[in-house]
C-alpha cells in the first residue's frame, strides 16, 4: 500500500502553509492514516535538518509525539497495551488509533511550521 | 479520462518540426498544467523557438545537441490532447501549477491523478510562483522535495530561464536514475 501522489502534494501543501492537517486526514481510512504518519514524520525530519542542521530537535518532537500518546494512554487504554501503539492498534481499535495519529500528525504539522516560521 | 484523444493535427505539427529540425534522435516531455497554469512562459523560457499550435497546445523545441533534439509540449488539461500516442513515450513530464491559487491547485491534483494512474514516467510538480515572495524559506525546500522515486515537487518561477532550468534539469536526473 501506497499514498497517492496527489494526496501527498495535498499534505505537503497543507504543512508549507501552515493550514490544518485534519480536514485532509478526515476521510481517510486508518491504514492510510499510518501511512500519512510516516510520511508527515519523513518531512518533518526533512524540514528540521534542512532548516536547522544539527541543532534540530528530533528528541523534543519525539518527546512531544510521546507525551500526546501517554495522555491518551492514561484515560484508559482499550486494547490493555502497556504502551500507545498506532502500528498494533489500527485493526482492533480504530476509533482510538485514529484520535491519536490525528493529534500527533497535527503535532508533527505545528512543529514543522515552527521550523519554517511560515511566511 | 479527459484529453484522451488522439489529434492528426498535433502529430502534424511534431512530424513538420521533426522535419524542419533535420534531427533523427528525439525525446518528448509534456509540460501539462490546469487551464491559466503558465505553461507558455515556461516553455519560452525553456525552449529557443516555441510554436502555439492551437488555443492548448504550445510545441517547443530544445536542441540538446546535433543529434538530439527534446519537442516539448505545453498543454492544458482536459484539452484534446494526444495522451494515447504520446504519454507511453515521454521521456517525463512536468505538472505545472500557480501555488497561490486554490483552484489551479485542485485541478493540479486532478491531472497528476490522472497521469500517475496510467504513466510510469518520472515528473516533476512545479509550484509557479512568478515574480511573487517564495512563502518558505529556500534552504527548507531547496533543492527539491521528494514525494516518491519517481516524483519531486519544487517551486518555480516560470518566467525565469534559470528557474524553469533547475526544474527540466530535476527531471532529466530523474530519468537517468531511472535508466541507472
Amino acid at each position: 500500500m501506497l499514498l497517492s501522489i496527489s494526496l501527498k502534494m495535498e499534505l505537503l501543501r497543507a504543512l508549507l502553509t501552515g493550514t490544518a492537517l485534519t480536514p485532509v486526514l478526515e476521510p481517510l481510512p486508518p491504514t492510510d492514516l499510518l501511512l500519512v504518519h510516516r510520511f508527515v514524520w519523513e518531512k518533518t525530519l526533512e524540514f528540521g535538518i534542512k532548516m536547522q542542521g544539527r541543532h534540530f530537535p528530533q528528541d523534543e518532537i519525539q518527546a512531544r509525539l510521546r507525551s500526546l500518546s501517554q495522555a491518551q494512554f492514561s484515560r484508559g487504554c482499550p486494547a490493555k497495551l502497556k504502551n500507545c501503539q498506532l502500528q498494533e492498534c489500527y485493526m482492533q481499535q480504530p476509533g482510538c488509533m485514529r484520535a491519536m495519529a490525528l493529534q500527533q500528525i497535527e503535532a508533527m504539522g505545528s512543529a514543522v511550521q515552527e521550523f519554517l516560521i511560515i511566511q | 479520462m479527459p484529453g484522451y484523444v488522439s489529434q492528426d493535427r498535433n502529430q502534424i505539427n511534431m512530424n513538420r518540426l521533426r522535419e524542419e529540425s533535420g534531427v533523427q534522435r528525439v525525446g518528448e516531455l509534456v509540460v501539462v498544467g490546469p487551464p491559466g497554469a503558465a505553461k507558455q512562459p515556461f516553455l519560452s523560457a525553456l525552449c529557443p523557438r516555441v510554436e502555439i499550435a492551437n488555443q492548448d497546445i504550445i510545441l517547443g523545441s530544445l536542441p540538446i545537441h546535433e543529434e538530439l533534439m527534446v519537442y516539448c509540449y505545453g498543454i492544458s488539461y482536459g484539452q484534446g490532447f494526444a495522451w494515447d500516442l504520446v504519454g507511453r513515450k515521454m521521456l517525463g513530464y512536468i505538472v505545472i501549477f500557480d501555488w497561490f491559487d486554490d483552484q489551479s491547485f485542485a485541478g493540479s491534483k486532478e491531472i497528476i491523478e490522472f497521469t500517475s494512474s496510467y504513466f510510469n514516467a518520472p515528473f516533476i510538480i512545479a509550484a509557479d510562483i512568478g515574480d511573487r515572495v517564495l512563502p518558505v524559506p529556500e534552504c527548507a525546500i531547496r533543492p527539491h522535495i521528494g514525494l516518491s522515486a519517481m516524483t519531486k515537487f519544487m517551486f518555480c518561477r516560470s518566467n525565469k530561464p534559470d528557474s524553469v532550468r533547475k526544474v527540466v534539469v530535476t527531471l532529466l536526473d530523474l530519468l537517468i536514475e531511472k535508466l541507472e
